[in-house]
């Protein structure tokens, strides 16, 4: 056994520059197994691409392990004894297992490497790979908090980050673990059964449209998938765990945390959920009250309108608001009566459903029925456009459930994850704030170690 | 289908990330473990470090060779190109008396 001695700060930097480094080359790594199908260049450069990967995995050892050897000479304060078996223990946690198998200086078995190319891959399922570490910053609770949900947010929508037939397992270092679950990949060029390129589970019309209708991990192969890889990679019984999930990956957050199985004594401790993306309104009744809930919605997410109007109830609200508008468009006062009857049915109906969307927007109808009645089109223009989207605002369902719907950006529809990140990253909303000092109070605002997970289907044939 | 200007781009693009590579394997490990003193520790890092540096040689010499192949792929496609402008210029009745050119691989833009 011998003392340690580092420099902690300069070492800390020096883990960012590593891991930043690495970052870029697996960036680098990823257009580059993109570009190959272009260039018709699949053998010479799918060798580049691996090497390149394999290099970024040791970036991010490096970076993980300066940071382990820099927080524990910190926390002793002065020259700290380490032996064998801490380093190999260092080394473990920073994901170097699939490293050490190849000594120093040796040619390198860049086929054995593990690694999928930018679409993705067949098979493999449960296979994990190492990703850029967690380096978590911030000099209060409630940034580090925002910091470690933040970069959770910011992988899902990357796919230098994670692959289309991917999550994201971190092991953060409390033993506190970080599900990340990204959402469908053909949400914006749809198809037909799933990709062949990758058999990914994030699928919308074979496994997210089955599982939005019901808040059940038995109608959800993704959460099924998840929940067999996290007990595969060894998190243990008891384990605390926050999940945070966008879209599908919301819907699958709240199937699992609402699952006894998956969120009770004899599975883990789902302490905090984040919901982003998703119409979350039918299922936050169906998690248990210890979980702390946090869901996100862009008003402008036509992903979020379409799920809240997916119910019925909410259709027939539309449809029979629409209608009084317009009979009050044409001047047409007993067909505006019957319809605004509906209208209220209806609006009572998903109130009822739990939606309460329509139930909310009542003012906004109303407003546009007087706007078109009495000629102020650009007015009923503006009151529409507020009826069919959430109205922004922080409101709590119950003790530990907050719902934060913001007028974010319309890219991508409204639905890309950037949009969640970059709102979480400056709201100062005290129950949004709250629920990240909770996050942190709980433990996850901490360094980890990411793992890419595959979830392609396996194929039955 | 690829032509000569994309196998040309990705030929530089591919000897500049070379380059790179080649250099960042370059810089001088004891430098950049100047923050901890000796020990296991510092062995550990330094063999990380190692095993850095021997992948990045691999990937910059790879690109290396990735750029030659791109070279000559568009040296193929600008020759089949050329082929082809040449055939097209043929009058009818001489065209009757040379056959066309095939796009010489699979990855020539026809």
């Amino acid at each position: 056994m011998s003392a340690l001695w580092i420099d902690p700060e300069p070492a800390r930097r020096v883990a960012l520059v590593w891991a930043e480094r690495g970052d870029a080359w697996f960036r680098v790594s990823t257009e580059l197994t993109a570009e190959l199908d272009r260039l018709h260049l699949h053998d010479a450069g799918d060798t580049a691409a691996r090497q390149l990967a394999a290099a970024s995995t040791e970036s991010w050892v490096l970076a993980s392990l300066t940071r382990l050897v820099a927080d524990r000479a910190a926390a002793a304060d002065a020259a700290a004894p380490v032996d064998a078996a801490t380093i190999a223990r260092w080394l473990h946690r920073a994901g170097a297992q699939a490293q050490l198998a190849m000594p120093a200086a040796c040619v390198p078995d860049w086929a054995a490497f593990a690694f999928s190319p930018a679409r993705g891959d067949l098979g493999e399922t449960g296979d994990t790979e190492l990703r850029t570490p967690y380096l978590i910053s911030g000099s209060t609770p409630v940034e580090r908090g925002r910091a470690v949900v933040t970069r959770a947010l910011t992988d899902v929508g990357d796919p230098a980050r994670l692959r289309p037939d991917e999550f994201e397992l971190v092991r953060l270092d409390g033993d506190r673990y970080l599900i990340v679950l990204p959402g469908v990949i053909d949400l914006t060029s749809p198809r037909l059964g799933l990709d062949p390129a990758n058999r990914s589970v994030r699928d919308l019309d074979r496994h997210a449209v089955a599982s939005a209708r019901s808040t059940s991990v038995g109608d959800n192969r993704y959460a099924r998938m998840v929940w067999d890889a996290v007990v595969a990679a060894g998190v243990p019984a008891g384990a605390r765990v926050m999940i945070v999930g966008h879209s599908f990956g919301a819907d699958t957050a709240l199937d699992l945390a609402a699952d006894a199985g998956f969120n009770g004594p004899e599975g883990f401790s789902v302490t905090h959920v984040v919901a982003a993306g998703y119409h979350s309104g039918p299922q936050l009744a169906t998690v248990p009250p210890a979980t702390e809930v946090l869901v996100l919605q862009n008003r402008w997410d036509a992903a979020v309108i379409g799920e809240m109007v997916g119910h019925p109830h909410v259709v027939g609200a539309i449809d029979e608001a629409a209608t009084t508008v317009a009979a009050l468009g044409r001047g047409d006062p007993a067909a505006a009566v019957t319809a605004l009857g509906g209208l209220l049915a209806d609006a009572s109906g998903a109130a009822l459903d739990g939606a309460r969307f329509i139930a909310d927007q009542r003012a906004a109808w109303a407003g546009a029925a007087i706007a078109v009645a009495t000629g102020q089109l650009p007015a009923a223009t503006r009151h529409v456009a507020d009826a069919v989207t959430p109205r922004p605002g922080v409101r709590r369902t119950g003790e530990r459930q907050v719902v934060d719907v913001f007028a974010g950006g319309f890219a991508g529809a409204g639905h890309h994850p950037d949009h969640y990140a970059a709102h979480l990253e400056s709201t100062d909303d005290p129950a949004v704030v709250a629920f990240l000092a909770s996050v942190a109070d709980g433990g996850y605002a901490d360094h980890g170690t990411a793992w890419a997970v595959d979830v392609s289907v396996p194929d039955a044939r | 289908m690829p032509n000569t200007h994309q196998y040309r781009d990705a030929a530089s693009r591919y000897r500049t990330l070379s380059e790179h590579a080649l250099r960042e394997a370059a810089a001088p490990a004891a430098g950049a473990l100047g923050f901890v003193g000796e020990g296991p520790a510092r062995e550990a890092l330094a063999g990380s470090l190692e095993r850095r540096r021997v992948w990045l040689v691999a990937a910059g010499e790879t690109l290396r060779r990735l750029a030659t192949t791109c070279d000559d792929r568009a040296e193929v496609c600008a020759r089949y190109a050329s082929a082809l402008a040449r055939y097209r210029e043929l009058s009818p009745h001489e065209r009757l008396a040379v056959p066309a050119p095939l796009p010489p691989a699979p990855w020539v833009d026809a």
